[in-house]
């Protein structure tokens, strides 16, 4: 189906649900804030993937875009890069956004291809949260300020670690995380990686034998553009990157038929052995499994001598949800990897009794957190893990205005279609232990005959915070939220609260697997 | 996700789950090993491109000569693009393993053959696999006649 085919469908699929007396919908009260169209000046680096609304198919688009303050895009670039069509650099004209007072907005970017449409949600006047909402697609990612300052050479230097995502040139489930260190001048003194392809642990520990960059002589000075090349394993890897400042890089692969694409983050105070690595520590990792697409979401206590205790984490297997520990645990460990000291490397590893072994491997930016892969058998999967600090946590330490986005595949009844799905929105959590939650949202979800939500109220339960907030006795918290569509629906999600501003959230229901981060604004 | 895309699903609820004597070794959760692969073959009794029931994708309620079988097919446009049609009385044979999905056992297809047509939904590692383009469809094709010609395992 072509893409104006789709579009006319979707149309008419609007039509016959809004002729089809499913209910009013209500829109939203006037937002309220301090953040404006003045709230979005400067250059900001955007990074963000999900699927193609022709192919359904896996595409990331990482760019640059120069925001005045006054409701104007004055320029940008961005690479796109889909299965179908490959690799694209792309110029954007005069293009236009606007940002109410609660952070919620819309930016629309004009490019030789025509004008992509993006809802976002500022969570400071640096940074935000972006979903494309233009019907030709659906993706998720974040908008950060850059430092036209690091826009050379130089402006890349030291150790860094990185997490990239997405498929391999087969259109299988590919994860790549490691760390490598930059001369400043060109190349990469040294590097490790591990690859999980298709569940194949193809990589374990692989250093480069080679690595160098150069920034684009064209686009870099403007844009912080550039391209990378490295070696492990004997498999070469291509990227473009832009920089965003000196301590952290967007990165999406290019020029070998794979695509991945995530961001590399500075290094500092690496921990070294197990006794730098200790305390309260939440997870978050995405990706798929023998079921289909995959959640694992948790939190650990690292002892500093290779143990783990208070381990609670949930699962989601394409729509199969599990709570950890289901049976009883054993062999606890979490071990810094000795044999390559200074690169963060360690790994992670419970086995439950009832559910299995997990295995993780993570690369730590700090002692605070860093990136994690999921190497256990059958699973490709990846994200984050950090420190979790600031217990105990309450409605009412909690409180406040969040910046939010999910991303995931959702399962229609109606449609008979599984698809991708991506939120973002505004809700502000009040202090009440219940019914504690307003805010709005836009999303995509190509699983809908409509395929594109704006303006939508949310309500409901809201958050639920369990004994400290921590998870660690095993009191789970939740968070509900009411989406005010016709007709409603509710996404449940166990949240894990990472510290007073950020929670990492898993779907807990059987028709969607899902996932994002609720993260405090700050206007 | 930043999405590792995924896929269709299944089913409306069966009326009764199928037994799992078709099929004999019952895999762990979360694993898959292709040396285990079995191949069944029946007749379609109920396919839903779009399941409410875990997991999420393609479902095929397959009558065999062991009795009825729950066939995760994973992305149902896989099938859609390799123009297979999997009707109610189709036979069709089905290559795989059994597995758990929760508390049901669900029998995971790699290759689903209808006819002459032979398309891979799953990768050797277990993984579904996505639509993905040209460039990837042309890989699993042929993949799915390697396997082919490897005979049923």
């Amino acid at each position: 189906m072509n893409r104006l085919a789709l579009i006319v469908t979707l149309c008419v699929a609007v039509f016959t649900v809004a002729c089809g007396g499913s209910g009013s919908v209500p829109t939203p009260p006037p937002p309220t804030g301090n953040f404006s169209n003045s709230s979005l000046k400067g250059q900001y680096a955007f990074s963000m993937s999900g699927a193609d609304g022709v192919t359904g198919s896996f595409f990331a688009r990482v760019g640059s875009f120069i925001a005045d303050g006054n409701g104007n895009i004055t320029s940008g670039l961005e690479d796109v890069n889909t299965v179908l069509n490959g690799p694209q650099m792309l110029a954007f004209t005069a293009s236009t956004y606007s940002i109410q007072a609660d952070g919620r907005g819309t930016i629309n970017l004009t490019n030789a291809t025509g004008m992509l449409s993006f809802s976002i949600t500022m969570l400071s006047p640096t940074q935000g949260l972006i979903v494309e909402t233009d019907l030709n697609a659906t993706a998720s990612g974040t908008f950060v300020i850059q430092n036209p300052n690091s826009f050379n050479t130089a402006g890349i230097s030291g150790g860094y670690v990185f997490d990239f995502s997405g498929l391999d040139p087969g259109g299988n489930p590919d994860s790549i995380v490691g760390q490598f260190v930059s001369t400043g001048s060109g190349t990469f003194s040294s590097g490790l990686l591990d690859e999980n392809d298709n569940a194949q642990l193809i990589s374990t520990a692989a250093p480069f034998t080679s690595g160098n960059y150069q920034i684009d002589a064209t686009n870099g000075p403007t844009f912080g553009r550039g391209n990378v090349t490295f070696i492990a394993n004997g498999r070469t890897y291509n990227y473009i990157f832009y920089i965003v400042n000196g301590s952290r890089v967007r990165m999406m692969e290019t020029g070998s038929n794979a695509l991945t694409v995530g961001d590399a983050m500075a290094q500092s105070s690496v921990p070294s052995s197990n006794t730098n690595f200790n305390g309260n520590f939440a997870f978050l990792l995405t990706g798929s499994g023998t079921s289909g697409p995959i959640t694992r979401i948790g939190r650990v206590t690292a002892d500093g001598n290779g143990g783990l205790g208070n381990i609670a984490a949930d699962t989601n297997d394409a729509g199969t949800v599990a709570k950890v520990p289901h049976g009883s645990l054993s062999a606890t460990t979490y071990a810094i990897d000795t044999n390559f000291p200074g690169t963060g490397r360690g790994t992670l590893t419970f086995t439950d009794s009832s559910l299995g072994k997990f295995q993780f491997v993570f690369y730590l930016s700090s002692s605070s957190g860093g990136v994690i892969q999921d190497i256990s058998k059958n699973n490709v999967a990846d994200g984050s893990v950090q420190l979790q600090i600031g217990a105990p946590f309450s409605n009412s330490s909690l409180a406040g205005d969040y910046g939010i986005n999910f991303s995931g595949v959702s399962s229609n009844s109606s449609t008979a279609v599984t698809a991708e799905e991506d939120y973002v929105g505004h809700i502000i959590l009040s202090s009440a232990s219940s019914s504690n939650v307003t805010g709005a949202v836009d999303f995509s979800e190509f699983s809908s005959n409509q395929g594109v939500f704006t303006n939508i109220v949310v309500s409901g339960n809201g958050l639920t915070v369990g004994g400290d907030g921590t998870t660690s006795t095993g009191t789970r918290n939740a968070l509900s939220l009411k989406l005010n569509t016709a007709p409603t629906s509710t996404l449940n999600f166990v949240p894990y609260i990472v510290n007073s501003q950020t929670m990492f959230v898993a779907g807990t229901d059987s028709n969607r697997v899902i996932s994002g981060t609720v993260t405090v604004q700050a206007p | 996700m930043a999405a590792l895309v995924i896929f269709a699903f299944a089913g409306s609820a069966f009326a009764q789950r199928p037994g799992t004597n078709a099929v004999a070794a019952k895999q762990a959760a979360g694993t898959y090993d292709v040396s285990k692969d079995v191949s069944v073959q029946g007749t379609v009794v109920k396919y839903t491109e779009n399941s409410q029931t875990p997991p999420i994708g393609a479902h095929v309620l397959l009558q065999t000569a062991s009795g009825n079988v729950d066939v995760h097919l994973g992305d149902a446009r896989l099938l859609r693009l390799a123009k297979v049609t999997v009707a109610q009385g189709t036979n069709i044979r089905i290559i795989g393993q059994m597995g758990m999905a929760g508390q049901n056992a669900i029998f995971f297809a790699r290759l689903v053959q209808v006819g002459a047509q032979l398309v891979a939904v799953r990768s050797d590692h277990g993984l579904p696999l996505a639509p993905a383009g040209v460039r990837a469809n042309k890989a699993l094709l042929a993949n799915a006649q390697a396997d082919q010609k490897g005979g049923a395992r």
